[in-house]
């Protein structure tokens, strides 16, 4: 054989390479988000809990290392290693039959399979070490040459497969009946094998609680996936957010898709930073979804962990809390670093802190977040949460109300003030939501009367609206609107308006970002 | 190698007796326990690094080590807990804290002759306000830690399934509410399944929350129209509310619904009903109506009854109150009576009808031969206490408790003696006494069988799919 031959396993390296670049710059943060969708607990009562399901070694070693993906480089370094090491794999076991640069061939593509496969949001890297806990299986199978030995090996390997492999198994068969074919031999006890293989799931599907076809492809939940750049965006919203990297999230939030999570997330960083009315106006706004998300019981787990955020900020951590219980309910695992994390925020806030204890006991044994837990535990806290504490207790409701539902953010805003009237970021969502729905009765029940102090420019022109409305006198406008220009510019954007005879073309140039012309032109979407 | 592991195991030395009560999790200090109970594995919360504990009775004792855990072998504890039947156990824990040997105070585990019944079912759900994902029904052998899942709602197309209850505590009579397109009520009679549709025109909803009448013929339900709403402060979270409720007898046998217009009014609230332990009435929670949700804090419901003809099928014409919600400005939920007919045990909130939430709620105890009522102050904590099941010897009862965090309901299992006194109740003990720490399910519904369920997921799934 052709001395090149033993070379050409090196060509994987820079196809390992090219699987990291492509991981680092087309779905970063789907590899974080991952990682806050799973929770690795170093404690024996968990650790066991992955033996009531088949794929025991891909699971714990596929959360094992998911727990690694807390930035985008780490993340991507493990991932091309690992479909390296799948890649080679494949290529070892094609090698036993084919020459060295033609077993490259069905290597790289089952490697760029796996590549695409991964880039799904709620696919498990424990898939992955399936298909590579297959490949292994044969290779330490292959080389056996007692023939008695080998097919006692095989049916060995397929339970041993099942319970550490899961569907891996149907890989390890795969390549023990092209082999079979190839060599012609054990052609009879191959049949037996892939007949057990088929079998093997429907029986331990009864003590695994999975149905049939859940039994043979667990842990895969797709066959193909592709990347999705616009959930990779909303994905990285969110974790910027999350983050508070209210800058990043501006970023992301361009260009303009018309899209509610985008809107929701745009208005958030603003928020916080008390510029919520200064540019509301200056991006797609689909109405009330703009600002609360809402839940139901038919809410995707995103949009569940999505709704949290902004309940967060605003201090009303029984909608938070319900939002965030939901997002860990609904996601992948169950679990997740990011929804712990963030119930135990809300409970040291809410100072329940036998339950904030809970949260922070499960934190405390993981690899990345005990120190985190420590700084938070009730009496222990460090000097930055004590002050964070304080800082986010001001704005909690310090009386009670029922919602009948988690749409009924009015009710909630309300409350909110009613307990701190210093909510800023409250006082801003109530006033821009009644804008936004041009219910003008509603905002200017809610607005505070401060006769002599400049509001905000949307504030002032919603103002305006309804002082014109009611025929207000000259210095009743003064008085509360204060700022002159926004007079005059009312005077101009009336006089286009009806010069015009109302075409928004005319009007969108010089006024397009103005509060009047979506009261007049835009529509609920 | 017997002699590496003798020296691996770290033996008290220099022993200082302390005064604080070991920090053990859960709390097993003093309570009553049956003979039968699993062995009660507990750890230290400190910063512990050895652990000798002797548990030592008048004729028996046991010592085990360990690290931080104390797990006791199941066949030395059914030894020593039969051994020592009726008898009071001390517990001494010498824990190495800090290079240091500490000897805690002793405690006590007194064992009662009386049997806890050797099952508990309950269902298994995150506290996730009005939704689920995964739900699972299991059934825990309390003599062992071994549990079986009986119902698991990933074969069911993901419904909801919720309030399997036994009647008379026997796992050949048993029922719970599978919900979905092809769900109903799935109805085990002696291994026998059936799936029942407990609902027709006159009802508002189908069957929600029942019991069994004694004979097993028949089944009293509600059936409420369920509103979930939410609390704005603190932890008070979620409440929950009926905008109708009213009350349905099942006849299994001849496959009718038997309504009553006492138990059917729509100026009243009627739910939670459940039989008397000789099936002659029926005893119920009812509240005049009120604007909700805005008067929900004025939503008290009473405790009534009214009386049943099991050989005719017929409800009684007199509603008697035994508890008078406005008079004790309250609301009472859940009640249950004991199979040997002597009390009533049920849960008292501020108001409402979904006490699981309310922190304040209790649980009480009716002597129904004298009407004396206990506060039962050694079962109750600063959480809610609440929906509860008894044992068939009408000696235990469990019940579901958000002690300790607030936010995950355990099954804790307390005793009455005789006399009517409770010992103090103790948690299900697991195999693992971490495990509480890091389940993210509410073991909900604890309900009490001296014998196991004659089915499994599979059936039910089968059952679910139409495959009888």
């Amino acid at each position: 054989m052709n001395k090149t031959h033993k070379y050409s396993w090196l060509t994987f390296i820079p196809a390992g390479i090219a699987c990291f670049y492509f991981y680092l710059h087309t779905c970063p943060y789907h590899l974080l988000h991952k990682e806050q969708t799973t929770l690795f607990v170093y404690a024996s009562d968990v650790l066991y809990s992955y033996l009531n399901k088949p794929a025991v070694l891909s699971c714990l070693t596929g959360d094992y290392l998911t727990q690694f993906f807390r930035t985008p480089i780490t993340a991507s370094i493990l991932m091309g290693g690992i479909m390296l090491v799948l890649g080679l794999i494949c290529y070892a076991v094609f090698r036993k039959w084919t020459n060295g640069w033609l077993a490259i061939i069905p290597a790289i593509t089952i490697m760029s399979w796996e590549v695409m496969r991964s880039c799904g949001l709620l696919y498990p890297l424990s898939s992955t070490i399936s298909l590579i806990g297959g490949g292994g299986l044969f290779l330490i199978y292959d080389p056996i040459k007692n023939r008695y030995l080998r097919i006692g090996t095989v049916f060995f390997g397929i339970v041993l497969g099942y319970w550490l492999f899961g569907y891996g198994v149907f890989i390890f068969l795969l390549f023990v009946l092209i082999s079979s074919l190839i060599h012609k031999r054990n052609r009879l006890w191959s049949c037996l094998a892939a007949t057990m293989t088929i079998v093997l799931p429907g029986i331990c599907s009864k003590s695994y609680l999975l149905t049939y076809s859940q039994a043979c492809q667990y842990p895969a939940t797709s066959w193909w996936g592709t990347p999705n750049p616009l959930y990779e965006r909303l994905i990285g919203l969110d974790i910027e957010a999350e983050a508070g990297h209210w800058d990043k999230v501006r970023e992301l939030s361009f260009p303009e898709e018309h899209i509610s999570a985008c809107s929701y997330y745009y208005n958030l960083a603003n928020a916080v930073e008390n510029k919520l009315p200064d540019r509301l106006i200056d991006y797609y706004q689909p109405g009330a979804e703009g600002l609360f998300i809402p839940i139901s019981s038919s809410s995707s787990y995103l949009s569940s962990l999505y709704a949290n955020e902004v309940w967060f900020h605003l201090g009303d951590m029984t909608m938070a809390e319900h939002a965030t219980i939901l997002g860990m309910i609904f996601s992948p695992n169950h679990t997740g670093s990011r929804m712990v994390k963030r119930l135990a925020e809300i409970n040291l806030i809410n100072r329940d802190e036998e339950v904030a204890m809970k949260y922070l006991r499960i934190l405390s044994k993981t690899k990345f977040y005990s120190q985190w837990a420590k700084d938070r535990i009730p009496g222990k806290e460090s000097d930055s949460v004590k002050r964070w504490l304080k800082e986010k207790r001001a704005f909690i409701p310090k009386t009670d109300t029922i919602r009948t539902s988690t749409t009924d953010v009015v009710k909630s805003l309300r409350l909110l003030l009613a307990s701190n009237p210093e909510n800023e970021m409250a006082h801003d969502y109530l006033l821009c939501l009644h804008l936004l729905a041009k219910n003008l009765p509603a905002f200017i029940e809610d607005y505070p009367k401060q006769p002599g102090k400049a509001p905000k420019r949307l504030y002032a022109e919603a103002l305006m609206i309804d002082l014109v409305r009611h025929h207000a006198s000259g210095k009743e406008i003064q008085e509360t609107i204060v700022d002159p220009t926004v007079v005059q510019d009312f005077k101009e954007y009336t006089r286009l308006h009806r010069q015009s005879k109302g075409d928004p073309q005319a009007l969108t140039g010089k006024f397009g970002k103005t509060y009047w012309y979506y009261y007049h032109f835009a529509q609920n979407q | 190698m017997l002699l590496v592991c003798t020296a691996c195991t770290s033996h008290p030395k220099q022993v200082t007796e302390v005064s604080e009560p070991a920090p053990i999790y859960p709390d097993y200090t003093n309570v009553t326990i049956p003979y039968n109970i699993a062995p009660l594995n507990f750890l230290l919360r400190n910063e512990v690094s050895a652990l000798q504990v002797t548990v030592s009775g008048q004729q028996e004792s046991l010592t085990v080590h360990g690290s931080r855990k104390v797990c006791f072998p199941l066949r030395k504890w059914k030894n020593l807990l039969e051994a020592e039947k009726g008898q009071t156990l001390t517990v001494t824990i010498t824990a190495k804290v800090e290079g240091k040997w500490l000897q805690y105070p002793t405690f006590t585990w007194k064992v009662v002759s009386e049997k806890l019944d050797s099952f508990l079912s309950y269902r298994l759900i995150e506290p996730g306000y009005e939704v689920w994902n995964t739900i699972q029904l299991c059934e825990r052998n309390i003599e062992t830690f071994e549990e079986k899942v009986i119902a698991d709602n990933n074969l069911v197309d993901g419904n909801c399934m919720n309030c399997h209850i036994y009647g008379k505590q026997n796992g050949n009579l048993s029922l719970f509410h599978l919900r979905g397109k092809n769900g109903g009520t799935i109805l085990n009679r002696n291994g026998v399944l059936r799936k029942l549709s407990l609902k027709n025109d006159q009802m508002v909803s189908g069957a929600v929350y029942g019991d069994f009448h004694p004979s097993g013929r028949y089944g009293v339900f509600s059936s409420n129209i369920i509103i979930p709403a939410y609390h704005a402060q603190n932890n008070k979270r979620l409440e929950v509310y009926d905008t109708v409720s009213d009350l349905v007898i099942a006849d299994f046998d001849n496959n009718k619904m038997l309504i009553s217009p006492q138990t059917a009014r729509k100026e009243v609230f009627e739910t939670f009903p459940t039989f008397s332990a000789d099936g002659n009435w029926i005893y119920y929670c009812a509240s005049p109506t009120v604007e909700l949700p805005d008067s929900l804090h004025q939503l008290h419901y009473s405790l009534c009854r009214i009386a049943f003809d099991a050989e005719k099928g017929e409800w009684g014409n007199h509603i008697d109150t035994l508890w008078n919600a406005a008079e004790h400005h309250a609301s009472v939920c859940f009640p249950k009576a004991s199979p040997d007919g002597r009390y009533l045990l049920y849960s008292v909130a501020d108001y409402g009808t979904f006490p699981i939430w309310h922190r304040e709620t209790d649980l009480k105890l009716m002597d129904l031969q004298t009407g004396q009522i206990d506060s039962l102050p050694t079962v109750n904590s600063d959480r809610s206490d609440t929906y509860h099941s008894w044992s068939s010897n009408s000696r235990w009862f469990v019940f579901a408790s958000k002690r300790g965090d607030g936010q995950y309901g355990k099954p804790y299992f307390a005793y009455i003696s005789p006399d009517g006194t409770a010992g103090k109740p103790f948690v299900l003990p697991q195999k693992d006494p971490e495990h509480y720490d890091y389940t993210f399910k509410s073991y909900n519904i604890p309900e009490l069988s001296s014998t196991p369920v004659p089915f499994n997921a599979f059936d039910i799934c089968r059952i679910y799919q139409g495959h009888e």
